[in-house]
């Protein structure tokens, strides 16, 4: 199993943006959602910061692997609510990842005795 | 006060400490994210919430930190041929300070040979060529101005002693201790005019091409 070329240089990704490809993945979300469905996807597990979600959320629209949705929601104050979608790249860079971490996974299965899995 | 509504009044000021390009893109957003976050929590009580609220703000102020870093590094890589220029820079800097002990004789004539600033010009030297091995956009603006501030700043000195040097007359360019003086001086001068007139256009051309360098969120 080969990985694209042109999405090498952008792996690993860290976990927490997989997580965020991961969620937008299905569908546009927005912030909050998105924050919801990674504690879900996880299990509980990660907990992302408000201030970090946004972080990453601005680095992954200034690379171009996100981008804002055209429809807006609106909160219960009518204020707007912008939702978030995956690019072509982004799509890529999180399928990309998850090759790579099923490779790891093949990997650790033909070495590890199978208590340890 | 409501406590929800205090947690909430603090990310928000503290939200205005971002960069205001990050504020018109995100703050409202960011605030309403905090604001349903807080009220899911609010009902889990206090212990839950302050922890929570107080590791929010925690965050910020990280995210804060990496957020004005990437602000001040957007810039361009230096480029191949300008690396090049400030290693030759950094080099004729260390050659002015070497130059006036060349031709000195060892032992007790370079004891006594008291330049003062010879120091000061491996100092520039060198940090001159660490500047150079610095590969990143992040600080090419910074060095770029500092660069050229010290070009000024050695060209003015070793401009005026070379006029005082040379005024001295025959016999002061014959000592055996200050013969190698003036190519010394002329050196630091050549050097200083490479730094000032290098400097300066590194930073024009980051100016004409603010593209940015961003930090990656990997």
């Amino acid at each position: 199993m080969t990985l694209p070329p042109d999405t090498h240089p952008n792996l690993p990704l860290s976990e927490q943006t997989f997580y965020i490809l991961l969620s937008l993945l299905p569908q546009p979300r927005h912030g909050y959602a998105i924050l919801k469905d990674i504690q879900q996807l996880s299990d509980g597990r990660l907990l992302i910061s408000v201030s970090t979600l946004y972080t990453s959320l601005k680095r992954l629209l200034e690379q171009g692997w996100i981008e804002r949705a055209e429809l807006e929601e609106q909160d219960e104050n009518a204020r707007p609510r912008k939702q978030y979608k995956l690019t072509h790249t982004g799509r890529s860079n999180l399928f990309a990842e998850t090759k790579r971490l099923h490779m790891l996974i093949q990997a650790a299965n033909q070495r590890l005795p199978q208590e340890a899995i | 006060m409501n406590r929800t509504v205090f947690f909430i009044r603090v990310f928000v000021t503290l939200l205005k400490l971002y960069p205001i390009q990050f504020r018109s893109e995100f703050e409202e957003e960011m605030q309403i994210v905090f604001t349903a976050k807080v009220m899911d929590r609010a009902s889990e009580g206090l212990a839950i919430l302050t922890p929570a609220c107080l590791s929010e703000y925690f965050d910020l102020l990280h995210n804060l930190l990496y957020e004005y870093l990437n602000e001040f590094g957007k810039g361009e890589d230096m480029s191949h041929k300008g690396r090049i220029i400030f290693i030759l820079t950094g080099c004729l800097f260390f050659a002015s300070a070497v130059l006036p002990w060349a031709s000195l004789e060892t032992g007790s004539a370079v004891e006594s040979f008291d330049n003062p600033s010879v120091m000061p010009l491996i100092l520039t030297g060198g940090l001159i060529l660490a500047a150079s091995l610095i590969n990143s956009g992040n600080f090419t603006k910074t060095i770029s101005v500092l660069t050229s501030m010290i070009g000024l700043g050695w060209g003015v000195y070793s401009g005026a002693s070379i006029i005082t040097y040379f005024l001295n007359g025959p016999w002061y360019a014959q000592n055996s201790y200050t013969v190698n003086l003036g190519p010394s001086l002329i050196l630091t001068l050549c050097a200083s005019i490479l730094a000032f007139s290098f400097g300066l256009s590194q930073l024009s051309s980051i100016n004409k091409h603010p593209n940015s360098l961003m930090i990656s969120p990997n």
